[in-house]
């Protein structure tokens, strides 16, 4: 059918039929499903996340018409991404082609109006098998018209086209677990090792936010029930946003299961910050095998391998992250051949890091405090004729540093002395040393302005200031999944809520303790350095190191 | 077309961008006409304008138009004062810009980040596919890739990415400190603020008080290899 001209006399009628017609098609229905085994399906998967066609070889194409290029790099994950629903990088569009846009026909002539460029692509009919290996092969698109030079020319059998097919109609099909008609559910894991206070101060922040989220909410539904055919879309988003508190107990080993008797009880769509001080593994591996988003929970020792893996985002790499900072510090300043001791108590994040900066260091020892023992200024100078270091690492919460100044004293005070500031979260209550320098992922005294926003909105809601890194985190979780939410609209896919999170972190008007956080397509850490501060000098003498 | 008309456009797009193509649901099915959509604009939108450098004057502007129009990319002749600048190399080791490129051999640059999907693994192959279209003149040319995300980007990391491009040595690949990548992308006009912003951008300099030419938008190998030739035979 071609579009009646707009003319200035029967613009608004032609408008309005148009209108008419297009909601007496809609819904459209996809093609009729044909015959596909699970093999199929599995087939296509690996085509589309791996390269990898159907008798085992890596995907070759050609890309802008005689660019080379072959395997993994080609998948269609990469551009149209996991979900199927496409990206944009750089004003170059990336049209969805999960199946149930990409099986059916698009028109759409609001946005046709405006726009003659790759936007006008989305007014096609449905693809076929017969015109996506078309597509694939020779770049043709459903209506006839040559493709973007982006898109590679693919060379694939008819199998791995059936395949990829079949793979297709299931991305992005079912609807995400967690999300009713009226209702959006989040929960938060608080482990049984974060303080009372740190998870209330978290509690307090989130709460507010689905109080006020939902307050503004309530006007949305209204208007989705009584909006007009072309934003049916953007209020049909709108739900009412639950909280559930999931409260872990006893050892990690049994989180896995508390966490799947939760998630039974009670279906979320995403686990939103959280609070942990020990190990995350159990409710990061839940995350990946629910295929659930699990994201910026406030830790000490995030997983430190969850680039291998989509689900979880983080803030940093935790303790972690200081380790290896002071790990290339030492590198980069020529420290090779000194010894270290570093002083810690038991912890599986404290332990961590111990063994991470022994990897890198490998000479002095490591002294863990017996969990009787409260360390004094003899203990520290016992300690230290016993050890001798050229360097000392803290690896200590400030309950323990009463008489640390002690290691200042006497001939064997070592050439400098390092505390990790994600343990010791105010500076204000550490003892005056001249060696003292902190391990530092955070913004310095002077740099706070990013926590303005965080400051006005906690007054307006009456929350008063306390663990502030807990209460700034909680906040940054949830404002983003609220913009993140608003971006992906009605496209309620887990996988594409993620997606957004990796592509709008860095352009966002962050609230965070963080001097920096950015996040691109398999980045999961979104802090990358740390300050070593010298508490003795100027703040901005800290030298900020990326490891 | 007017300037105003672009500039709406642009926006519109920037907007729809945004929404991360979530509007290509918004009408499912109804077929109303495909007859604009017949043309694929993708690579000769006007969105590309955003590209040009600002700063920069255009010489050679019939040529510029003309380039357009036939491919999709832009070309335009433009100087760049590089202020010193430490960069680190994919070993490790420092490099400094105005030095790297006080030379009289002959320069490719582009922009790219290891993390990033869409554009830059084009990049990447097209420089890699012009080299070994050019044989041995290739290597006569310094190949430089600069890390717009160096804080992630790592030399390790971009060591491990020069590895699976199979980069010879003169291609460098260079990171450093964030405030340091920017002033580079300042410099050569390319800067976007966010990375996900970014513009494919191609410079080529014959050798040492040339000027650069700048090539917006993706080229082929081909015509990346074309438009180095006749750089470099304007030059000799």
């Amino acid at each position: 059918m071609r579009r009646p001209p707009l003319t200035a006399a029967g613009g608004w009628l032609a408008a309005l039929t148009a209108a008419l017609l297009l909601l007496a098609v809609l819904p459209s229905k996809a093609a009729p499903l044909p015959d596909v085994s699970a093999e199929q399906i599995a087939a296509g998967k690996r085509l589309y996340r791996e390269g990898r066609t159907g008798d085992g070889t890596l995907l070759r194409a050609a890309v802008r018409s005689d660019v080379a290029m072959r395997g993994a790099g080609l998948a269609c994950t990469n551009c149209h991404r996991r979900s199927g629903l496409g990206s944009s990088e750089g004003g170059i569009g990336i049209p969805p082609i999960a199946g149930n846009t990409l099986f059916m026909a698009q028109s759409n002539n609001l946005v046709r109006n405006y726009s003659q460029g790759e936007l006008s692509n989305i007014s096609r009919p449905a693809y076929t098998l017969q015109t996506l290996a078309r597509a694939l092969r020779e770049g043709i698109n459903s209506s006839g018209a040559p493709m973007s030079p982006l898109m590679p020319r693919f060379d694939l059998s008819d199998a791995d086209i059936a395949a990829v097919a079949a793979y297709l109609r299931t991305l992005s099909a079912a609807p995400a677990e967690g999300i009713t008609e009226h209702e959006m559910h989040f929960a938060t894991v608080l482990t049984p090792d974060a303080t009372p206070a740190e998870r209330e101060a978290m509690l307090e922040v989130m709460k507010a936010y689905f109080v006020r989220k939902n307050a503004g909410t309530r006007g949305e539904t209204r208007r989705a029930e009584r909006a007009p055919f072309h934003k049916e879309w953007t209020y049909s988003a709108y739900r009412k946003w639950v909280l559930h508190e999931w409260t872990l107990s006893g050892p990690p080993a049994t989180w896995a299961g508390q966490l799947d008797a939760l998630y039974r009880k009670q279906p979320v769509f995403v686990l939103l910050g959280g609070i942990g001080r020990g190990d995350w593994q159990p409710v990061h591996d839940f995350c990946e095998r629910r295929e659930l988003p699990c994201l910026f929970p406030h830790l000490n020792a995030p997983p430190p391998h969850a680039e291998r893996d989509f689900y979880s985002v983080y803030f940093s790499r935790g303790l972690r992250l200081e380790a290896e900072a002071l790990a290339a510090h030492w590198r980069r300043n020529g420290h090779d051949g000194e010894t270290l001791l570093q002083v810690y108590r038991a912890g599986a994040d404290r332990e961590a890091a111990v063994a991470l900066l022994r990897a890198a260091v490998p000479g002095g020892e490591d002294h863990r405090i017996a969990a009787g023992d409260t360390p004094d200024a003899a203990y520290w100078k016992r300690l230290l004729r016993r050890v001798q270091a050229d360097r000392v690492v803290l690896w200590l919460e400030a309950q323990d540093l009463d008489g640390v100044a002690a290691l200042e004293d006497g001939a064997h005070a070592p050439a400098a002395i390092y505390a990790s500031s994600t343990l010791l979260p105010d500076p204000a209550l550490l003892p005056a040393m001249q060696r003292l320098h902190l391990l530092h992922p955070y913004q310095l005294p002077g740099q706070e302005r990013q926590l303005a926003r965080l400051r006005v909105w906690a007054k307006q809601a009456g929350i008063q200031p306390r663990e502030l890194r807990v209460q700034a985190d909680a906040y940054f979780a949830v404002t983003l999944a609220g913009e993140a939410l608003m971006h992906i609209r009605s496209n309620l896919s887990r996988d594409y809520l993620i997606e957004r999170i990796e592509h709008m972190t860095d352009s966002m008007l962050y609230t965070s303790t963080y001097p920096r956080l950015s996040l691109a397509p398999g980045q999961r850490y979104a802090a990358k350095g740390a300050y070593i501060w010298h508490l003795a000098a100027d703040a901005d003498t800290a030298q900020w190191v990326v490891p | 077309m007017n300037t105003t008309d672009h500039t709406t456009r642009l926006h519109l797009r920037t907007l729809l961008c945004a929404l991360g193509f979530g509007i290509a649901t918004l009408a499912h099915g109804a077929d109303m006409g495909h007859d604009h959509a017949m043309h694929d604009h993708s690579m000769h939108d006007h969105a590309m304008h955003a590209a040009a450098p600002q700063a920069a004057s255009m010489e050679n502007h019939e040529h510029h138009m003309q380039a357009m129009n036939q491919t999709g990319y832009q070309r335009a002749v433009v100087r760049y004062t590089l202020p010193s600048l430490q960069l680190t190399d994919s070993r490790g080791q420092p490099v400094d810009v105005a030095q790297l490129l006080d030379t009289d051999r002959p320069l490719a640059v582009n922009f790219i980040f290891t993390s990033c999907t869409t554009i830059c693994p084009i990049m990447s192959a097209t420089f890699a596919q012009a080299q070994r279209q050019m044989g041995v003149d290739a290597r006569d040319i310094q190949w430089i890739s600069i890390s717009i995300d160096p804080e992630y980007d790592t030399p390790e990391r971009l060591s491990a990415y020069a590895q699976q491009l199979d980069a010879g040595a003169n291609w460098h690949f260079l990171t450093g400190d964030l405030d340091s990548i920017i002033a580079v992308q300042k410099a050569f006009a390319v800067y976007r603020g966010d990375k996900m912003n970014h513009a494919p951008t191609t410079l080529l300099r014959a050798g040492r008080h040339q000027p650069w030419v700048r090539l917006d938008g993706l080229t082929s190998s081909a015509e990346l290899v074309q438009e180095y030739r006749q750089l470099a035979a304007a030059t000799h």
